[in-house]
């Protein structure tokens, strides 16, 4: 396979962007190898109703 | 590398926290970790050292990516700017990045894990049949 690129002219206007967030990527620019990843865990079990009890203590 | 170069008139920012960065100019590798265990209580009191990163697996297993395959690109830059007049943020966290020029590899995680406290301040259903909850009657009196 053989793949060929041209970059012509790139001309942007305005960004406005609210957020950037959990591992993304705002580039202006080239780039080669772009790994991103993201966990988020909220289960059911994590909603615990019941009395205070603290989380373990380090 | 790749050559082309980023010009941008106008940047605005208004925060940036939790393992995040902007980065203006080339850069050719970038590697951003987070973790973060984000607690929410009813009855907001928090012991400063609370909270292990071992007990909860989201912290410690992999992720999987995909397979990595090179291709053979070949690039021609014509023009060799990227131009954008006005650039308006307003937040960046959590392993993320802003940047303004070119870089190599990136590679960014992030790990979040959210827990909900509540307290149960009505007697529970148990308690109501006889069988009372001593656990539900501590949290009450506690209030």
């Amino acid at each position: 396979m053989n793949f060929n690129v041209v970059n012509r002219e790139l001309l942007v206007g305005d960004v406005s962007i609210t957020g950037v967030s959990s591992s993304s990527l705002f580039l202006i620019g080239d780039a080669n190898y772009i790994s991103l990843s993201s966990t988020f865990d909220t289960p059911a079990e994590s909603l615990i109703i019941g009395p205070y009890v603290p989380l373990s203590l380090s | 590398m790749l050559s082309r170069t980023s010009s941008v008139n106008y940047i605005e920012i208004n925060s940036l926290s939790a393992s995040s960065f902007c980065q203006i100019g080339d850069s050719t590798e970038i590697h951003l970790l987070n973790k973060a265990l984000a607690d929410r209580r009813q009855y907001p009191f928090f012991y400063g050292r609370e909270g292990n990163f071992d007990d909860y697996a989201i912290f410690n297993e992999p992720i999987p990516h995909g397979d990595y395959e090179p291709i053979p690109v070949q690039t021609w830059n014509e023009i060799p700017l990227i131009r954008v007049n006005r650039i308006d943020i307003k937040g960046c966290s959590f392993s993320s990045v802003i940047h303004v020029g070119s870089t190599c590899n990136v590679y960014a995680e992030a790990r979040i894990k959210h827990i909900r406290e509540l307290i149960n301040d009505e007697p529970s259903k148990e308690a109501e049949a006889g069988t009372s909850s001593s656990a539900s009657s501590q949290a009450s009196s506690s209030e």
